[in-house]
């Protein structure tokens, strides 16, 4: 039914009653016709038809929605009672906008990360092969595959429906009207965009031909590039684009926002195979379940080709292959998938801690309202009365230590909030904690003053060391000379920052070791303020005709060569016998992999070795794909850097475009993002929940003490000190608390599980943050006991005996 | 349907139509005004029938309701509907015979 608005429905209102009015007068005219006298007529009338406002009123409730109606007279009187109770309401609206904001922020985020539906159509029966190596150690998986798996695969039940890509992309120098601009480009086999469900807007994808090693260089731009690049020129197709400086043919242009497993600009063939790039785990494969299969049914499918082609390829006797397949939003969505678990867990403790706050204010709210309507009902008979001194001080103490049933629920409710409280507190220690630990570690160079950028060289005209070795050094000479510039220098990769980690032996030893690895240009030490400890840095002096060297760091020496001098070891690495020739600090590093015993952590000093830029080989130049060299500048202001980075390599390639210039200060924060957005959100979701929790027990102790005026009064008049009540009120209040801490001990064991994966550098059962959490708790919960304790102070027993 | 029947024939005031169908069903229906109006009111909502108030002079302001088309076409259908049901309870139970 529409609901009528009010001035149209008092007058639909008076037409009704008029109308009814009408009616009985009808009535009246009919018997008086029939002889009746009128004054008889108009109560046979009424007989036959009843009150016609009484009517009018029974028609009305027989049209309107009653539902509606209640509501909205509930709705009215709700606002009336709360705008009687202005503390009541406060509080309780508080406590709802907190918990309400909390929730809603950290669902938005979980909504966004985790459950929103991948942008392809049946996303649901999208899976990634993944590999998993059991043994006695451990087990270990991933979605990585090698060509020959692929290759397995694409002659398996299966093949139609599976399309193998590189799961990552890589930057490079797109040239279009003599302009070069920095894009992203994915390399994906044929049939990828059929299996995604995502066909071009405009021509259409790789064929098998062209995905075969061999085939012609053909590109698939996303819908945003060719608008911003070619102004969305509908005759695209057939035109060719320069790629790292070589001709392709543009076959496909994708739909606006569209988006794969990864953010790229273009996409080109795999042309995977099972040697090189393909003899390792560089591949991923998507897989579209068909109609009808279970993602088991799938796996049973699929896992013989990934098995079979482990065990051609070789494992260790001790390990077990086996095959499977993981939901691509699954895998999608795995980095966030602990931190936003965490968030919501702390979220739902909170929400769990407001419930039990409004609890106990409508408990109190019930409780007030029946002290009024007993007050008013028995105070006449109380004044006739004698006062019972000896019974009211009896009930009076009944209450102060057990209370009636009322009181102990309310309690129970105080201490669970408590017990949620110190287990939210706990977690935001331990998260605290771990931010520290991250912070104070010893960055092992000189981040301030430091700008980087980033520049891919992922080009036609950078294909061995010698193009690359020239560029460096005519940059780095540019640089050098501009005024403001103190030192600068060129790297593979960075500190915070993942790096390009290799296998290497030392000369004699059969088994292979795992290193960070970095190139360096001359001055790299002197550019990032990384103290030699012994030895030499890399010098201009190491060049490809001499003998070859490397620097390592002293994490190389602790855990590769702890019993013997590391200074003068050989190593074979990178196709040639290097020796040993410096020792240099450690500095942070995210890491790549992890030797048995080092601490685990976001950032890590890891076994590093650096190699000068002059003697790399075509292997490394190669790992070009998947880390750019990055130039440093330090320099006495950034935008000096700035302009200096830009000035000296468009001077020596104007077709080379700049990555993000960042300050090493930035490059550090984002390497602790993470760890610093959980610890500041549990932090505040625990701030919440203390909030709540002492304000629950303020609560409490201010109504008690408002409860037992009576009694204190008496007692003060007999003779009790005030110091030694109020003793006793805010004992009260802390004995629920500690209790309360008793029982988080409970509840505090999953609940630092949770967190565990993410902490560094503390237990997750560190004594200091559970006894820290627990004592800060234990004195909010005094304070906030003490608080209205405080108010017997100024009860004058006189007053209170009086009233 | 009877009201819509009756209100179909001419425009016809409440106190009328309730009186109508007392005398046409020899008193076996019967409405009265706490059941009478609700229903008037809910078939004027739908859209069936209208009402208006009409004065003359010495005669009391009265309410008359006129069938809209939309009632019509409700009516025809709900006459439909019960010679129907009349003749199948007809053809079951041999209404007419007794």
């Amino acid at each position: 039914m529409a609901w009528t608005p009010w001035f149209l429905r008092a007058r639909r209102d008076r037409d009704r009653e008029e109308e009814l009015r009408a009616h009985l007068a009808m009535h009246v005219d009919d018997f008086v016709v029939r002889g009746v006298p009128p004054a008889e007529a108009w109560r046979r009338a009424r007989v036959v038809c009843g009150n016609p406002r009484v009517k009018r009123e029974e028609i009305d409730d027989m049209q309107r929605l009653p539902l509606l109606d209640s509501l909205v007279r509930d709705v009215r009187y709700a606002v009336r009672v709360l705008r009687r109770t202005p503390g009541f309401t406060v509080t309780t609206v508080a406590t709802l906008a907190l918990v309400i904001g909390a929730n809603a922020a950290v669902f938005s985020l979980a909504n966004a990360l985790l459950l929103t539906p991948l942008p392809f159509p049946d996303a649901d029966r999208l899976a990634l092969v993944s590999v998993e190596y059991t043994s006695p150690r451990g087990s270990s998986s991933g979605q990585s595959i090698d060509g020959a798996t692929w290759e397995a695969i694409a002659k398996g039940p299966l093949a139609n429906r599976a399309a193998v890509f590189t799961n990552w992309t890589a930057g490079f120098n797109l040239v279009v009207n003599q302009q070069a601009r920095f894009a992203d480009q994915q390399r994906v086999g044929a049939g990828f965009f059929r299996v995604l469900g995502v066909m071009p807007v405009i021509g259409r994808e790789f064929s098998p031909e062209e995905d075969a090693v061999g085939g012609p260089a053909v590109a698939i731009l996303s819908h945003a590039l060719w608008a911003r690049s070619f102004d969305a020129d509908p005759n695209i197709l057939g035109k060719t684009i320069l790629l790292r400086g070589e001709p392709w043919q543009v076959i496909g242009v994708m739909p606006d926002g569209f988006r794969g497993t990864t953010t790229a600009d273009v996409w080109t063939p795999l042309q995977p195979t099972t040697t090189g790039e393909g003899g390792g785990t560089n591949y991923a494969a998507i897989v579209r379940l068909p109609p009808g299969q279970s993602l088991l049914a799938a796996v049973a499918e699929i896992a013989p080709a990934v098995v079979g082609a482990a065990s051609a390829a070789g494992v260790p006797p001790d390990v077990t292959v086996s095959g499977g397949l993981v939901p691509l939003q699954d895998v999608l969505s795995a980095d966030n998938r602990e931190p936003i678990t965490m968030l919501g867990a702390a979220v739902l403790t909170v929400l769990l801690i407001a419930c039990v706050n409004l609890a106990a204010l409508l408990l109190w709210c019930g409780g007030l309202s029946l002290l009024t309507s007993l007050a008013f009902g028995l105070v006449p008979a109380w004044q006739s009365t004698r006062l019972n001194v000896q019974s009211a001080l009896v009930e009076g103490r009944s209450r102060s230590i057990a209370g009636s049933a009322r009181h102990w629920t309310r309690r129970g409710l105080i201490v669970s909030q408590v017990a949620l409280g110190v287990v939210l507190l706990v977690s935001a220690g331990l998260l605290m904690r771990t931010f520290v630990n991250l912070q104070s570690l010893e960055p092992g160079f000189n981040p301030a003053g430091l700008t980087t950028t980033a520049i891919s060289l992922l080009d036609a005209r950078y294909p061995t060391p010698v193009e690359v070795n020239v560029l460096f050094d005519q940059s780095l000479e540019r640089l050098r000379g501009t005024p403001g510039v103190s030192a600068a220098a060129v790297s593979l990769g960075l500190p915070y920052e993942r790096v390009l980690n290799m296998g290497f032996k030392y000369q004699g030893e059969d088994s292979g070791r795992n290193a960070s690895v970095m190139y360096v240009t001359p001055d790299f030490f002197r550019t990032f303020e990384i103290p030699v400890t012994r030895g030499r840095e890399v010098l201009a002096s190491d060049v490809p005709t001499s003998r070859p060297v490397v620097v390592v760091n002293e994490s190389f020496a602790r855990w590769y060569s702890k019993d013997e001098d590391v200074m003068g070891r050989v190593i074979a690495f990178a196709g040639a016998e290097r020796v040993i020739v410096g020792l240099v600090n450690d500095v942070q590093m995210r890491p790549g992999f992890f030797v048995d015993g080092m601490v685990r952590g976001p950032i890590v000093a890891s076994p590093t070795i650096y190699l000068p830029a002059a003697q790399i080989n075509e292997g490394i130049v190669g790992t070009h794909i998947w880390f750019p060299p990055v130039w440093s500048v330090r320099a006495s202001s950034p935008a000096v850097a700035a302009q200096a980075l830009e000035q000296a390599i468009a001077s020596v390639d104007a077709l080379l475009p700049l990555g993000q210039i960042r300050q090493m200060a930035a490059v550090r924060a984002s390497a602790t993002a993470e760890q610093s957005m959980l610890m500041t959100l549990v932090g505040a979701l625990a701030l919440v929940a203390l909030l709540l929790a002492a304000i629950g027990l303020h609560g409490l102790i201010s109504h008690s003490v408002a409860e037992r005026t009576r009694e204190f009064g008496i007692r003060l008049a007999l003779g009790a000190t005030p110091g030694s009540t109020v003793r006793a009120v805010t004992l009260s209040g802390m004995t629920l608390a500690a209790i309360g801490v008793v029982l988080w001990a409970l509840l505090a064991i999953p609940a630092s599980s949770l967190v565990a994966s993410v902490l560094y550098g503390v237990a997750e059962h560190d004594p200091l943050t559970y006894i820290g959490a627990a004592v800060f708790l234990l004195v909010v919960a005094s304070i906030a006991s003490l608080l209205p304790a405080l108010r017997i102070l100024r009860l004058d027993p006189a007053t209170t005996l009086r009233n | 349907m009877l009201v819509l029947a009756l209100v179909s024939e001419t425009p016809r005031h409440g106190y009328e139509i309730g009186k109508l169908i007392t005398e046409r069903s020899k008193g076996t229906i019967t409405f009265n005004m706490a059941s009478l109006y609700p229903l008037l009111y809910r078939m004027e909502r739908h859209g069936w029938i209208t009402g208006e108030w009409r004065e003359r002079p010495k005669e009391r302001r009265r309410r008359f309701y006129r069938i809209t088309p939309e009632g019509e076409h409700v009516l025809a259908g709900q006459r439909g509907l019960w010679r129907g049901f009349v003749s199948a309870l007809d053809q079951v139970a041999g209404l007419k015979e007794s």
